[in-house]
């Protein structure tokens, strides 16, 4: 049957389209729309599209396939999508997976998907039903939800949001517990949008304000760390129109903290959004939130909707543009590219984003968290920004602490506390008692740290400089803990499961090299590979450092070869024992003894 | 405008050009795949890489800036640690299938691999496995061998303007596909399989047909248009296997089009007029004793044009008329490839030689004449090939008191035509064509006539030496020379020139 959009849904779709300088950047947008009329993205749908668009179908086709996070018309009426990722398989997502897949049978409403990580490490197990939430999973609960879902009474739990209390006061988390902290009567209640409107009504120089932020030296909150007043000050100068991109697409396994912001302290991101826009003469900003938090961009969109009622974006557009599941999009290059309405593909650089990047405009791409602090350097000062941290690494920031500690959770603290006092003074150190094998302090991509390196003394710092003299980095600040049950072969095959299924597949050293390792790693992990082959995996990877378009190679490579080096007595056991000796055999589904397997 | 150093060499360069062109410019080796001249760069396959001054690790030149003062190197050891690495990638779940891929011996992944790898891989897994289907009418795939590249999606977008091919899924399952049911099937289709740079996308027509290491190529233009793109013929054992075009910026930029492709069929056809009968002498006589009316088509060539007014003259012949074939419109691309509504090759030659008019009015006032009785004979020489005769004009020669008809194929003349001489087809000769914009191109012979007549320009001649109109048959490079006193096939060389200073 052929598919056409009813009237309403067509002016939708035309007024989504006013808001980009280029129609076919209403591509994902215009699929989300698909999936809400019809329930899936089919054939027919894409087709549609492509027309009211004026793409070629093959266009819409090579788009839709590359994203994992629409709906196909073989989605049956509950769609679980389950975490597999590291930090939820080291808190037992695997023997929960097993067993909902053994419970469900053919014949019932329900799909299960395995996916990559969904920015909820702090609650894992967990995984989606239908876009909702679900955390710390057990087989108890898998039995009672597909028992709803088949009765059809499922109906998604209350999302649950926990905030370690610590001796560090936090700034961006502080209200995140307040009932109704999402909504603007509660956020002017504490201030909110005071500071926005002193730099508009002041009408305060916009270089200023770029100055300041560049003085405070601000680093990016995302993952690359690089100061964010010296990337606004990159800006070309020409006639071009200028846009300011928030990265709401945390997809970086271990980090969960722009999740809680968004969800629960969405006007602080707008009020960001708006002095840096300022700042940066923007014509407009795009939020790109990931497809997963789905309930995100609802509380986002409902916040902007309320800012702009009330009159506080002062004609400055904000879209909130929703992505579709993949990790790449993450990456500011590959956000462009989506955004743009095409495949996350990874742009060369140079250009660089601030000279050439959105619709080939100067653009500048932020991360929440990073913009979210531009407020407080604002309202509190560069010096008070500057006392937190180091003089290269200042101010605050939000770790994600998860794995096997008693308290996983966001912990916002200044720069530079010692990686040791995270995990067993704010953090609970390991959990049932166990003992620390290793860290990974930066999301998946930072090369993993050994429990002496962590517990060293003088102590491993978590800023920017110290990781990177350890030779791993502080990323995204995703810290995740690993103790010695835990076997780092399976780690390693799960690290880069990820990284082969998030490889945009555009360059040849990426493409190809994370399917390799990813091959090797699994032969290794099941008692197939041989000694020689350890430090095969070793000079693959670093022959693919250095050749790629972005540094997602850079991410599934230097990691593997910091587990391979470090943990090579692992591998020659795997190797000689000719299994894993963790083994997984029947699934044992005590805590303690769940370990990752495939 | 900058300077720049290239392998020690210092150089001033276009500022706007990026390295990777500069150094192919500049005859320095950069091996490649995704690069195209004629496409936007892409900067995936990271083959190009090479050592910049002013970066710390290898960049790709097929998108790199130049600056004032840049330092480039394009080989060294790092170069080529850099290049293995990237082979080794695309080697690990390529197939070794050589011995099946037409690509063989044209391969740019056999070519590189054998400058820079050894014989043996170290890569021990299971390799992928990626679909091998139809894309469309005339072109499979072989997804396992594709290297996503994206010349030809980009081909697709950017010249043919048809956008019928992308990459589906991620990573290391990404391969090239259409949308279910809708097929690539384009009019400049099949030059997606020219540019893929290894043998994932092929050509059904010419799947198969030979290997290319024992064919021969020849420079030519094509026959189907007025356009004359400029061509290759693959020849082996004296049939034409395939056509492929050749890089001119003035005609057709780097591509062809599918039909003046795929129009070679003709050639080894066994509808061939290959029965002569009586011989061109007689063409003299019958001129001397009655008026001779004279038709040829726009499909014969300059020399041939030239020596067939030279007997019209000679024998105080008329009227002249010119068979043309025109279909459809004039198709632009958005790359700016045109196919030409008039299907024959030298048109513009034609109505400078004959006049307008010969094209316009003259078939008709041939076949007036002979209804009339005013002109007793005619000498028709046609070689279009998808054309028929006029029928007007068989009827009225069947009238006539001589007849004498030339032409490629079988035809209604043969039957009863006094004299019947068998014609060669673009591809059994050489000589030239002037093209829609006044560029004259030269043809090459590439294969051998199945007619035992010789070319159109020995026996026009022998007629005319028979009249006496000139003392001895020269070759056909002196007769073009007599027909464009300004040129010579070494000016004319492989490219052709402009007679007018107009190009496409």
């Amino acid at each position: 049957m052929s598919r056409e959009f009813n009237d309403a849904t067509k002016q939708e779709l035309e007024r989504i389209c006013s808001r980009y300088p280029k129609r076919e950047a209403a591509l994902l947008p215009a699929l989300r729309l698909l999936e809400r009329e019809f329930g899936c993205v089919d054939e027919e749908g894409m087709v549609h599209v492509a027309r009211l668009l004026g793409v070629s179908p093959a266009k819409v086709f090579g788009v839709f396939t590359f994203y994992t996070h629409y709906k196909r018309p073989e989605d049956r009426k509950y769609v679980i999508e389950h975490c597999s990722t590291v930090p939820c398989a080291l808190r037992g997502s695997e023997a929960v997976h097993d067993h909902l897949k053994k419970t469900i049978q053919p014949d019932d409403p329900i799909t299960l998907k395995k996916v990559e990580c969904l920015a909820s490490c702090d609650t894992a197990p967990c995984l989606q039903v239908n876009g909702d939430f679900v955390d710390y999973v057990t087989p108890e609960m898998g039995d009672r939800m597909v028992a709803s879902m088949r009765a059809g009474t499922w109906k998604a739990p209350t999302p649950i949001y926990k905030l370690p209390a610590t001796k560090y006061p936090p700034v961006l988390l502080k209200h995140v517990l307040e009932p109704g902290s999402e909504t603007l009567e509660h956020y002017q209640r504490r201030g909110g949008y005071e500071t926005w409107l002193k730099v508009y009504d002041g009408k305060r120089n916009p270089d200023e304000i770029i100055e300041e932020v560049f003085k405070s030296g601000l680093r990016g909150r995302g993952g690359a760390g690089f100061p964010t007043g010296q990337k606004w000050k990159f800006l070309a100068k020409n006639d071009k129109p200028r846009y300011l991109v928030i990265n709401a697409d945390e997809s970086e396994p271990g980090t969960f903290k722009d999740k809680m912001l968004i969800d629960k302290d969405p006007h602080a991101l707008i009020e960001g959004i708006l002095i840096s826009g300022y700042a940066i003469k923007a014509k407009c900003s795009y939020i790109y939130i990931r497809g997963e938090f789905v309930t995100g961009a609802q509380i986002l969109q409902k916040a902007v909707d309320e800012a702009e009622a009330a009159g506080l974006l002062k004609g400055f557009p904000i879209t909130v543009h929703r992505g579709a599941g993949a990790y790449i999009c993450g990456e500011e290059t590959g956000l462009l590219s989506s955004l743009e309405g095409n495949r996350g593909y990874p742009k060369i650089k140079p250009p660089f984003p601030a000279v050439e990047g959105l619709f080939r405009s100067p653009t500048i791409v932020n991360n929440v968290e990073t913009i979210m602090s531009v407020v407080h350097i604002l309202k509190n000062g560069v010096e008070w920004f500057r006392k937190m941290g180091t003089e290269k690494s200042p101010g605050m920031k939000i770790f994600s602490v998860c794995g096997h500690v008693e308290r996983p959770g966001n912990y916002e603290i200044p720069l530079s506390v010692p990686l040791k006092e995270v995990i067993y003074d704010l953090a609970g150190g390991i959990r049932g008692g166990k003992n620390l094998k290793a860290v990974i302090p930066g999301g998946l991509s930072a090369p993993i740290l050994t429990a002496a390196e962590v517990l060293a003394d003088p102590p491993l710092r978590m800023d920017f400089d110290a990781l990177a003299a350890a030779k791993t980095m502080l990323g995204s600040g995703g810290i995740i803990v690993i103790d010695d049950e835990t076997c780092i072969v399976d780690t390693l095959w799960n690290t880069l499961r990820f990284y082969h299924h998030e490889s945009c597949g555009q360059c040849t050293p990426c493409r190809e090299g994370t399917g390799w390792i990813e091959k090797m790693a699994a032969k290794m992990e099941q008692g197939r590979g041989r000694d020689d082959e350890i430090m095969k995996i070793d000079e693959v990877a670093w022959s693919m450092v250095g050749r790629t378009i972005c540094v997602l190679a850079d991410a599934a490579a230097l990691p593997a070869r910091s587990m391979v080096t470090k943990f090579k007595a692992e591998f020659e056991a795997h190797c000689a024992a000719g299994k894993c000796p963790y083994k997984h055999g029947s699934v044992d589904l005590t805590p303690a003894k769940v370990l990752i397997h495939g | 405008m900058a300077n720049i150093k290239l392998n020690g060499k210092d150089i001033e360069v276009d500022g706007k050009d990026k390295l990777l062109k500069i150094c192919l410019d500049q005859g320095a080796f950069v091996p490649h795949y995704c690069w195209h001249p004629g496409l936007q760069p892409a900067g995936n396959c990271r083959m190009c890489l090479v050592k910049v001054s002013n970066s710390k690790k290898l960049e790709v030149s097929c998108m790199y800036p130049v600056a004032d003062k840049l330092e480039v190197t394009t080989e060294g050891p790092e170069i080529d640690a850099g290049r293995k690495a990237v082979l080794e990638f695309l080697l690990i779940n390529h197939p070794l299938d050589c011995p099946i891929c037409d690509k063989a011996g044209e391969c740019d992944l056999q070519d590189y691999t054998y400058k820079y790898r050894q014989g043996v891989s170290r890569f021990e897994e299971d390799k992928n496995i990626r679909h091998t289907k139809d894309l469309g009418p005339n072109i499979r795939i072989w997804g396992n061998r594709c290297i996503v590249c994206t010349r030809c999606v980009r081909f697709c977008e950017e010249v043919s303007g048809t956008g019928e091919l992308c990459v589906i899924s991620r990573g290391d399952r990404s391969v090239v596909d259409v949308f279910p049911g809708i097929p690539i099937d384009n009019p400049l289709s099949l030059n997606v399989v020219d540019i893929c740079p290894v043998g994932a996308l092929i050509d059904k027509n010419f799947m198969y047909a030979a290997r290319v290491w024992f064919t021969k190529r020849t420079e030519s233009v094509c026959a189907s248009c007025s356009r004359g793109c400029n061509i290759d013929f693959t020849v082996l054992d004296n049939d034409i296997k395939r056509l492929q075009p050749r890089p001119n910026a003035d005609v057709n930029q780097y591509w062809m089009c599918d039909e003046g492709r795929l129009n070679t069929a003709y050639v080894g056809s066994d509808r061939r007029l290959i029965k002569a009968t009586g011989a061109p002498r007689e063409i003299a006589e019958a001129g001397r004793r009655m008026t001779l009316a004279g038709v040829i088509s726009a499909y014969s060539t300059i020399e041939e044009m030239y020596l067939f007014m030279k007997v019209m003259e000679a024998l105080k012949a008329g009227p002249i008329g010119v068979l043309a074939l025109t279909r459809g419109q004039q198709q632009k691309f958005p790359g700016g490839f045109t196919i030409e509504a008039d299907r024959t090759p030298n048109r513009a030659y034609a109505a400078k030689l004959f006049g307008e008019e010969a094209l316009v009015s003259g078939v008709t006032s041939v076949v007036q004449e002979l209804q009339a009785g005013t002109v007793e004979g005619v000498l028709i020489m046609n070689g279009i090939p998808d054309a028929a005769l006029p029928a007007d004009l068989v009827e009225a020669a069947r009238k006539a008191k001589f007849v004498a008809a030339c032409d490629i194929l079988l035809n209604p003349l043969a039957e009863f035509s006094h004299v019947v001489i068998p014609g060669t087809t673009w591809a059994e000769k050489d000589g030239t064509f002037m093209n829609v914009d006044g560029r004259v191109q030269r043809i090459r012979k590439a294969v051998e006539s199945p007619v035992t007549a010789r070319p159109e320009t020995q026996w026009l001649q022998e007629i005319l030496v028979a009249l006496q109109a000139r003392p001895a048959a020269v070759s056909v490079e002196g007769v073009f020379r007599e027909a464009m006193p300004e040129l010579d096939y070494g000016k004319v060389g492989h490219l052709g020139v402009s007679t007018n200073g107009r190009h496409s």
